[in-house]
């Protein structure tokens, strides 16, 4: 088992996850600091702990939630024993016999992975999420430039960044040289697509039970297309005659992908060679296997460029056979083929090997054209590569379509649990899940107070990092429990007092009580960054000397209980019940 | 003549801390001592706010009225600043304070307290300006490099302005006009006297 940047203490279920970490054959720690997971196991042999360099110690982009890439130059080569990340992954690598393969596309350097390069390897084929237009140079340019951006907008507004958003947040469609600006803001149609805009993703197909699932009548500034129209295939782009405007490296591009003999090199060929290329691989098909790429725009497809989005659609429905049938599938029934949340994920089925090569043609889209193409002339019509669908509320394919309330497993309001029931006990894949055999056992006479957990300002996930920090860790000194002071009164207890906090699985936790009215009467609350503590023992002397944190307290996960989400498995760390008592 | 001022608004303060974090890292402050730190009044109740607090670097500051040894002074810009060579630690200072701003690290176990720390304005001390001594006894003077005290430059919500004394206060003014209301600038009054606008 290998924690990479983790921390042991994010998962609920502490004992468990202990005699997990003991059980493990080799358990391998790549981190800044040893981390929890390094003392948490009672194990001396198969524990392998690897210094990474931080951010300081590694060149690279880095990108924030609001989707914008900066690129990070190296401060300092890594410190002591220290590594940077893509070192150690690049020397596994070599170890397991595939770095020739890891590294195709990435120069190295002194056993180490060019930062430049690996971003450049994640815009070749990130095409779905528009992580495609972000290069190492464009991101340089930027960070020059970084005075010429409004500081509201995010927009440039002089210079070589004029008309571009800062770090370029994805979607910035299709490749660097299209110079897309990034998207801001989701979702604005009141932008050209080109300018950032976007209408909302037509990403589950084109029709639902007999209701059109695209747009209608709404779509982003300047669309050619004034309607709602499916995500962009080739044979879109055939339909509506652009295909014409695809230059010939990408028509070779498009149709190596469909016949399985693309290389990187293709997209560096000149337009006569490609064009010479893309006549060979034709020619070596049947007449019957290229009828549709030989077609040239006659009059009937360009009637087609009028505004049809249903045209489009039917079309797209036309060649994409396989997608009809997913559609015909039963709802999740909790037995069946698992989807989770994609829903169908039209026109991206595999490329069976049946199919013959203008069927397959056909379906190389916006996502599997991987020189940008398609995506270059959709969005040059002013239409966004993914369509244009309306919202789902509806979810078909999630065990409940429309949210409704269920009461957590550990209930301390017994009268909800009829009206509100949880699942029955499922199985997905081969993981069994327990859902109504822990919610029909009553808890709640035993452990009243409902328990919640988050976070402090001060610290980060499992806080391992920031509680090795001296400035950060001065400010959070000591692991507490949020408690009403109406329910610390008629515990006994008083404000700073230790006490111990019992969860119905059988683990405790030794926490000081803050008697506060952050949390309303009923409620404790529990911040979940503290780890070197577990069930009342100072784990301190398990970690390598010198690298104890500055503060170490009990980890609230660590008595947190059993709980998955239906569909993601996302563990249950928000909602369990507790008991506490003065220790 | 600029006259340096700190103003913090308690209805734009998140409690992020960076405030007193920066203060700590760009000082070298020792842990247990803080020259800034927040104050978070009505917590977890309705109207709770926060706000963050150092030395004001007061117009008639109590603390060099005070001192025993006169070795707390203000500059022509209106920072407050003292000589560590001559403080003896008696805390008279830190009762005199109406902020807590005075600090004093134990130097024995008997209780007794060192040499009074406090927030510089990122001005420093009286050694040469920039040297290391200044740095080890002071902290950094960015003010002698023209720069403005780093807990507010990295204020996000701009709570804590720090600077010339009129603009910040037409700062204020102009946020005051815009949401129509005016507190937040706690401390100002005690400070520099006055109310931090004329309403």
């Amino acid at each position: 088992m290998v924690f990479w940047g983790h921390a042991p203490n994010s998962h609920s279920r502490g004992p468990d996850v202990k005699a997990g970490l003991e059980k493990v054959d080799l358990l391998v720690i790549v981190d800044l600091v040893p981390t929890l997971s390094a003392a948490l196991a009672d194990r001396k042999n198969g524990v392998y702990l690897l210094p990474a360099g931080s951010t300081m110690e590694s060149s690279g982009s880095v990108t924030n939630s609001q989707r914008a890439l900066q690129w990070r130059e190296k401060v300092i080569e890594p410190l002591f024993e220290a590594k940077s990340d893509y070192e150690i992954i690049y020397r596994f690598a070599r170890k397991f016999g595939f770095d020739n393969e890891l590294c195709r596309h990435i120069a190295v350097e002194n056993d180490e992975p060019v930062a430049e390069d690996i971003l450049r390897e994640i815009n070749r084929g990130s095409w779905t999420i528009g992580y495609t237009g972000q290069s190492p140079e464009r991101l340089k340019l930027h960070m020059r430039h970084q005075d010429k951006f409004d500081s509201t907008t995010l927009l440039g507004m002089s210079g070589p960044v004029k008309g571009e958003y800062y770090g370029l947040p994805w979607p910035c469609w299709g490749t660097s040289k299209m110079k897309h600006p990034g998207t801001r803001s989701l979702w604005d149609q009141s932008l050209p697509v080109a300018e950032g805009g976007l209408p909302f993703r037509a990403r589950w197909g084109v029709e639902h039970d007999g209701s059109n699932l695209l747009a209608e009548g709404s779509y982003p500034v300047g669309s050619e297309i004034a309607d709602g129209y499916p995500e962009f295939t080739y044979a879109v782009l055939e339909k509506l005659g652009w295909h014409t405007e695809l230059t010939s490296v990408e028509r070779l591009a498009i149709a190596t992908v469909a016949d399985g003999s693309f290389e990187p090199s293709i997209l560096t060929l000149s337009e006569q060679a490609a064009h010479e290329r893309l006549e060979e691989l034709l020619a070596g098909k049947s007449v019957d296997e290229t009828r549709s790429t030989d077609r040239t725009p006659g009059p009937s497809s360009i009637e087609q460029n009028d505004p049809q989005a249903r045209q489009a659609a039917k079309t797209y429905e036309d060649y994409t056979p396989e997608s009809r049938e997913q559609k015909k599938e039963p709802k999740d029934t909790g037995t069946g083929k698992a989807d989770l949340g994609g829903g169908g994920e039209d026109g991206d089925q595999k490329m069976s090997d049946g199919e013959n090569f203008a069927g397959k043609l056909l379906r190389v889209n916006w996502k599997t054209d991987l020189s940008g193409g398609i995506q270059r002339v959709a969005i040059a019509h002013g239409c966004a590569p993914f369509g244009n669908g309306k919202a789902r509320a509806l979810v078909w394919n999630f065990p409940d379509p429309v949210p409704v309330h269920r009461e957590p497993l550990y209930t301390p309001r017994r009268d909800l649990v009829e009206k509100y029931r949880t699942y029955d006990d499922r199985r997905k894949y081969r993981l069994p899940t327990l859902y109504w055999s822990i919610q029909q056992q009553d808890f709640s006479r035993d452990y009243p107070l409902i328990l919640t957990t988050g976070r402090l300002v001060e610290y980060e996930g499992g806080g391992d990092e920031t509680r090795s920090n001296m400035w950060l860790a001065e400010l959070q000194q000591e692991m507490f429990a949020e408690v009403h002071p109406d329910d610390a009164r008629a515990l006994k207890i008083a404000d700073g007092d230790l006490i111990w906090l019992h969860t119905p699985e059988g683990a405790r936790i030794k926490v000081a009580a803050m008697s506060t009215r952050r949390v309303g009467r009923g409620t404790v609350f529990m911040p979940f960054h503290f780890g070197g503590l577990y069930q009342g023992r100072d784990l301190s002397e398990k970690y390598p000397q010198g690298t104890v944190p500055y503060v170490v307290g009990e980890a609230a996960n660590t008595v947190m209980t059993y709980g998955y989400d239906v569909v993601t498995f996302m563990q249950e760390t928000k909602g369990t019940l507790c008991r506490i008592e003065r220790a | 003549m600029a006259r340096m001022k700190f103003l913090c608004d308690a209805e734009r303060c998140i409690e992020c801390n960076a405030c007193t974090t920066v203060c700590k890292n760009e000082h070298e402050v020792p842990w247990g001592m803080q020259r800034r730190r927040l104050v978070t009044v009505n917590d977890g109740v309705p109207g709770e706010f926060s706000l963050s607090v150092s030395c004001m670097h007061c117009t008639d500051a109590p603390c060099i009225a005070v001192c025993p040894v006169s070795c707390i002074y203000q500059t022509d810009i209106g920072i407050v600043l003292h000589d560590k060579d001559i403080c003896i630690g008696c805390g008279y200072c830190f009762y005199a304070c109406p902020f807590g701003a005075p600090q004093f690290p134990q130097t024995s176990n008997f209780g007794s307290r060192g040499k009074m720390d406090k927030c510089t304005f990122c001005a420093g001390g009286p050694e040469a300006d920039g040297s290391e001594m200044e740095f080890k006894k002071y902290g950094r003077n960015r003010i002698a490099e023209g720069k403005l005290p780093l807990c507010a430059e990295v204020c996000s919500t701009r709570a804590l302005l720090g600077g010339d004394g009129d603009v910040v206060i037409d700062i204020y003014k102009e946020r005051v006009i815009r949401r129509g209301y005016g507190s937040g600038a706690w401390g100002w009054s005690t400070a520099y006297y006055g109310p931090p606008q004329e309403s």
